[in-house]
């Protein structure tokens, strides 16, 4: 993979009423320009993603933006892809520079979701009007009936589920862009009421607004832009195969085959040529706090059932042997879907370009990784190196 | 097996699956509660936060076949445990609407 990230935007996360989506995503794009000392009328191509214009939410579709940025008359593609709409966009814009047809390009994220849980047409996910009729639709079931049974394999702990999201606060705390920027004890993460068994309100994420973008070009022509580039070594999107267990499914199989992120990561580290052991700093889908640690296994950074005493030791704490969702991850940030994968991205350029502040890893990091992961059952993950 | 029944196979991508039933009983797989009101659409009840009973949800594996999702009947969701037997009954969801649901087996019912 031979594309650099030569600049990064973000509208900060969290509730913004009078703002519109769109308004997001323009000042994430020019924040990214800017740190690129780029223009619009620079970029060649660009990709949107938000998944409101696709589910009824009322979003915009991302193409509006030239309205703003400037119709200079480049091909702009709208992506909604799921919880992976982020991830999509970047890989059609290293693929696009890849194949040589565009040397230069933007990519932006952003959305505006109602508040409270989402609440999705069952429709929209190929499922009868009956699976929301009976009161299955709603994507915090699954996050709580996947970390129930694993609780129940692997001896994870409530205890290491509550530190995970006070870790998560803690980071959001040093985060300027967080929306939840107080910190959270353990004690009071398992004081707040249980929203779905055994996960409590306070170890969710929600979902809310914000943009996130970057500027990519052709690895080879990043000193131009900037002297800090950041390498995209690896990208990969997978879907769910026969057997995995995904949100919103009525049904499963009794053979269980890996989750998609699973598929994902593997297929990213033999891209970027480097392995988990590698990876010095992790942004990885916390929906809620049982995610986390699921995910920390899915993406090869432990065995499972590990997590209990990686956690328990603070390993993925900024300090810690693999710092994981260092800017609070969604836990702090919330979900704005279309730009949540670019706000990992963008966090771990911070920390490889070592411009993190309170939340900069030690050690001046070389080597970053991102995923996301969400429904109908689709992850994406990133290697990116300096 | 697939729930709902379906043409087309996931597993293997045909497209001449036949209808099968699914046994009566089968062991409880993963649960979880819902404990705060789901918005409506697209839930059919309209509740408020004075109104609601949280309810409880899971996957019950039948034996050879599949782990179906469904609507837990039980009164103390606290005494649900992985593992358990579960036998699936047909309960009132909303006035002449009836939905499929698992319920534990009562020990010595068997």
């Amino acid at each position: 993979m031979d594309v650099a990230i030569v600049g990064i935007g973000i509208h900060p996360f969290g509730r913004h009423d009078g703002v519109t989506d769109v308004e997001m995503g323009v000042y994430a794009a020019r924040q990214a320009l800017r740190d690129a000392g780029l223009d619009w009328s620079d970029m060649e191509f660009a990709y949107g993603g938000s998944l409101g214009m696709t589910t009824g939410g009322g979003g915009a579709s991302a193409d509006t933006m030239v309205g703003y940025l400037g119709l200079t008359g480049l091909p702009f593609v709208n992506v909604s892809n799921g919880c992976a709409t982020a991830g999509s966009a970047l890989a059609m814009a290293c693929s696009t520079i890849e194949s040589g047809q565009f040397d230069l390009g933007l990519v932006v994220g952003f959305d505006k979701h109602a508040r409270g849980a989402f609440d999705p047409d069952p429709a929209v996910l190929g499922l009868g009007k009956w699976y929301g009729d009976v009161g299955l639709m709603l994507t915090t079931q699954f996050f709580a009936m996947k970390i129930n049974r694993y609780m129940h394999d692997y001896g994870i702990s409530e205890s290491t589920l509550a530190k995970v999201a006070a870790k998560n606060y803690r980071n959001g705390a040093l985060n300027p862009n967080a929306w939840r920027r107080k910190p959270l004890s353990e004690e009071e993460i398992l004081a707040s009421r249980i929203l779905n068994y055994p996960l409590r309100q306070y170890m969710f994420c929600s979902p809310d607004e914000g943009g996130a973008a970057v500027v990519v070009c052709r690895a080879d022509q990043a000193s131009r832009y900037t002297d800090r580039p950041v390498y995209v070594r690896g990208i990969a999107l997978r879907t769910r195969r026969f057997g995995s267990f995904e949100v919103m499914a009525p049904w499963m199989p009794i053979e269980r085959t890996p989750a998609p992120t699973v598929d994902a990561s593997r297929a990213c580290y033999e891209m970027a040529g480097v392995g988990p052991e590698d990876v010095q700093v992790a942004q990885i889908q916390d929906s809620e706090s049982g995610a986390e640690v699921m995910h920390m296994a899915e993406n090869g950074f432990c065995a499972d059932g590990d997590q209990e005493r990686m956690i328990q030791d603070g390993e993925t704490e900024i300090g810690g042997r693999l710092p994981i969702n260092t800017d609070g991850g969604l836990i702090a940030n919330g979900e704005p879907i279309g730009a949540s994968g670019l706000r990992q991205i963008y966090e771990i350029c911070l920390q490889l370009r070592g411009d993190a502040g309170a939340r900069q890893v030690p050690g001046n990091p070389r080597v970053g990784y991102t995923q996301v992961y969400g429904a109908p059952g689709v992850g994406a993950c990133t290697i990116l190196t300096r | 097996m697939t729930f709902p029944a379906q043409r087309g196979c996931p597993g293997c991508t045909r497209d001449d699956m036949e209808e099968a039933l699914f046994a009566r009983r089968g062991t409880l797989w993963t649960f979880t509660t819902q404990a705060f009101v789901p918005k409506s659409p697209p839930y059919i009840r309209v509740e408020t936060e004075e109104t609601f009973v949280p309810y409880a949800v899971g996957y019950v594996e039948f034996d050879g076949q599949a782990r179906v999702e469904g609507r837990i009947d039980v009164a103390d969701p606290s005494t649900l445990r992985i593992g358990m037997e579960m036998e699936t009954v047909v309960v009132p969801l909303v006035e002449d609407i009836v939905t499929y649901a698992f319920r534990p087996v009562e020990e010595g019912s068997g």
